[in-house]
């Protein structure tokens, strides 16, 4: 039970890793680009992604 | 229905202030030119109506010179939005009302925020709102964008205007130039092109202005008109370098710029004081940019911030190492032995724990940041150092992603690889791309730390600081040594605007300190958290084969049975080793040795370990042990894994489990760990390949993965050549 425990969330934490690689890779990860540092997670890209625009809605 | 308008106007005039204030979105304000090189989209809805803002890039021509006049020009043609919110310095109202003329000559709406009207009026600029507005032609409304001042009355003149719409300006450039629009524009308008786009005297404008793209669209929506347009500009260039020795361009700027200073002349600005005389930034700059004093300052200012860092943190740091010491702590004496445990205690508390344990320091040092960000102060250091960046092939530009991708420890080199898109030689900007990986990104601060605290904690602020200067020192020797082999070029000029010194506000550090400690906390919770565990079980499996585990066991029965029952059982019912007799010690001490060798057996044998011993043999040479090479490995996924894998490497290795000490205090007392050890591994952190983020963005910016692969393989050889020669130069000396 325990091994099996174990199992799953080591295949959830690999399956997440991939997930957010691929997502890194195609340029979609979460980020909000144009500051110094708060980039971490994102890739560059103009056509779709993170970096084009972000919406915002007002207060 | 909501309206759209663009936010636009020159670098630093304070649009992304405004949008924040008018959407309540929290992008990064930086007190430096060209924060912006994408658009941002938000929405806004007030009792006026609903409001789609895009931010556009700052710029101050809309010539396609740049990539941030083209996503500008382009958005505005394309998109064609209701008005044009032109942001403008109130306080350099001359310069920034050239783009505004360009707006105005494109015929969309315009509508001015007359920005920083209080930075205006602390220098004595009186400005009749009334009169510029009447002698432009648009509204102007005067705006305060870091105080929402204006915002209101901004919104509701946008409201109000932005279905009346607008005349294209039309400027005279003179007689000779006038002709020849004249003449072009009839030429446009009959044969119809670029008209569905553009207006036919703004093409005209442009083909005298030698804009590339609008000339390439020309020659590909017909041939015929583009030659005879590109003609009557040969003629008109060559009358004016006969008669008055200019070109169209130059001719077309000047008269702008007289149209501007005519009507400033019509009592619209009133000086209360002498115009020239010094501003206060101006006096200050006198000091902090001076050519010998400025470099010292900068230096001083670096180790004010690390000292300040090192000095405020350390505090919350041992708080935060004590509370996971205790989840460790808890974990071990809740949960029975097994796999379970070892994945909660060496895998996420050892391994996230560690990445997180750096949270205070990251925040200090954010802090810090974001004050010289704020104050003005990172723009001087850009024009400082744009005199040196010129002796090594790199353009002024560069400097900016240099600072933003770690420049001062903290950064992150996927924002600089992308404000390396300013650059506009290909090849400056090459060398730019390949080299602000070495800078110290945040991702290599943890890793700084762990070891600077482990190692050198009598002189932390000194090391950083040592560690920065390496940094720069290497990116500018290795930009050298591209622009004079594999991307020779000329370098082109640069003139960089310095921004007025301003107060950093308490809210706005805050905020920029917050968003940035969170996004770290963010990707040790997420990314770190799922690499560690991956990377957990790659050092627990396969584990030990049966015959090993046999030869363990044969090891521990040789200790236990030639003890007495009693003495097992006192060792067994004892909670540590108080109250232990010295006969229970010693057989204490022989099991833990067994229980340290089995554990360094297992690690070693699982296919992390495995890679690690692998490389061992060439790694050696630069200090590094197989425990080292696997933290290193992973850290191509991201710099902060090399602190967690370590974190977990030394946890499994651990040989009491009771003992819950920190990642620093194992690493002082793991044999092969010295201050060299750990000074050659700093080394290779900041040369070795980029993270694997990093490489996809190059790619992408070099359009090509033959410079991503060499940024990898490139700066793995330097970072392993470099630290082999610390590592034995310093085995020599010490």
């Amino acid at each position: 039970m325990e091994n099996l425990l174990v199992g799953l969330i080591v295949a959830a934490a690999l399956a997440f890793t991939v997930r957010s690689f691929v997502r890194m890779y195609k340029g979609k990860g979460e980020c909000g680009c144009g500051s110094a540092s708060n980039c971490s997670g994102c890739a560059s890209r103009t056509d779709d992604g993170c970096d084009e625009q972000k919406e915002f809605i007002c207060k | 229905m909501s309206t759209a308008i663009a936010l636009a106007g020159n670098p630093n005039s304070g649009k992304t202030t405004l949008f924040n204030e008018l959407t309540g979105a929290r992008q990064h304000v930086g007190n430096y030119p060209g924060v912006t090189v994408e658009k941002k989209q938000g929405t806004c809805i007030t009792d006026t109506g609903a409001f789609d803002i895009v931010d556009l890039p700052g710029t101050y021509s809309l010539t396609a010179y740049s990539l941030e006049e083209v996503v500008a020009r382009d958005f505005l043609v394309n998109e064609r939005p209701a008005m044009i919110v032109n942001i403008v310095d109130a306080s350099n109202l001359e310069r920034n009302l050239y783009l505004s003329v360009q707006f105005m000559e494109m015929g969309i709406p315009v509508c001015i925020a007359l920005n920083m009207m209080d930075v205006a009026k602390k220098r004595g600029i009186d400005i009749n709102i009334d009169r510029l507005s009447e002698l432009l032609g648009v509204p102007v409304v005067p705006t305060v964008a870091r105080t929402g001042q204006g915002k209101k009355e901004l919104l509701e003149t946008v409201a109000a205007r932005a279905k009346q719409g607008n005349r294209a300006l039309k400027i005279s450039y003179g007689l000779d130039i006038d002709t020849a629009l004249d003449e072009m524009e009839a030429e446009i308008k009959a044969a119809g092109f670029l008209t569905k786009t553009y207006p036919a005297r703004w093409v005209a404008l442009k083909y005298l202005e030698n804009d590339k793209q609008i000339l390439e669209l020309g020659a590909e929506e017909n041939k015929e008109v583009a030659t005879r347009l590109a003609g009557i500009v040969q003629r008109l260039t060559s009358h004016l370098a006969a008669t008055q020795d200019a070109h169209p361009e130059g001719m077309i700027a000047d008269q702008r710029y007289g149209f501007i200073s005519g009507v400033l002349k019509q009592n619209v600005v009133r000086y209360a004081e002498d115009r020239n005389r010094l501003q206060q930034s101006d006096k200050i700059d006198k000091v902090l940019t001076n050519r010998f004093l400025g470099p010292i300052i900068m230096v001083g200012v670096l180790m004010g911030l690390y000292n300040f860092t090192f000095t405020y943190s350390v505090l919350p740091t041992e708080w935060l190492e004590g509370l996971f010491g205790w989840i460790g702590g808890m974990a071990e004496a809740a949960l029975p032995e097994g796999l379970l445990k070892s994945l909660i205690i060496s895998g996420i508390v050892d391994g996230v724990g560690g990445v997180l344990g750096f949270v205070p320091l990251i925040m200090f040092m954010f802090l810090g940041i974001s004050f010289l960000e704020d104050s003005g102060y990172l723009a001087r250091m850009a024009f400082m150092l744009d005199r040196v960046f010129r002796l090594f092939g790199l353009h002024g530009s560069s400097v900016m992603a240099f600072i933003v991708s770690g420049g001062i420890a903290g950064g992150c080199a996927v924002p600089g690889v992308m404000a390396a898109r300013t650059l506009k030689s290909p090849k400056e900007r090459l060398a730019t791309l390949l080299t602000v990986p070495f800078m110290n990104c945040g991702a290599k601060l943890p890793v700084y730390a762990l070891l600077v605290a482990a190692f050198f904690a009598e002189n932390q602020a000194r090391v950083m600081l040592i560690l920065t200067l390496i940094s720069w020192i290497g990116a500018l020797l290795v930009a050298r040594l591209l622009r004079s082999t594999v991307i020779k070029g000329e370098a082109t000029p640069f003139v960089m605007e310095l921004p007025p010194y301003r107060l950093p506000t308490i809210k706005g550090l805050l905020i920029h300190t917050w968003e940035r400690t969170w996004q770290y906390m963010k990707k040790a919770g997420t990314v770190i958290l799922g690499i560690s565990i991956v990377l957990w079980a790659m050092m627990t499996f396969p584990g030990l084969d049966d015959t090993t585990l046999t030869q363990f066991e044969a090891k521990r029965s040789a200790v236990t049975d030639n003890v007495s029952p009693a003495l097992l059982n006192e060792i067994s019912a004892a909670e540590g080793d108080d109250g232990l007799s010295e006969a229970a010690l010693a057989v204490k001490e022989d099991l833990l040795l067994i229980d340290g060798e089995e554990a360094q057996a297992a690690l070693k044998n699982s296919v992390a370990g495995r890679i690690g011993v692998a490389l061992e043999g060439i790694s050696r040479l630069a200090g590094f042990d197989w425990r080292t090479n696997i933290a290193l490995v992973g850290g191509f996924a991201a710099k902060e894994v090399v602190v967690s894998t370590l974190g977990t490497a030394y946890s499994l290795g651990e040989v009491d489990p009771e003992e819950n000490t920190s990642l620093a205090q194992r690493l002082q007392s793991a044999p092969g760990w010295s201050p060299l050890t750990a000074f050659s591994l700093m080394i290779f952190t900041i040369f070795y390949a980029p993270c694997f983020v990093t490489v996809v963005c190059i790619a992408r910016e070099t359009g090509s993965w033959k410079w991503a692969g060499f940024s990898v393989v490139f700066n793995t050889a330097l970072a392993f050549g470099l630290s082999v020669a610390v590592y034995q130069a310093g085995k020599l000396i010490l």
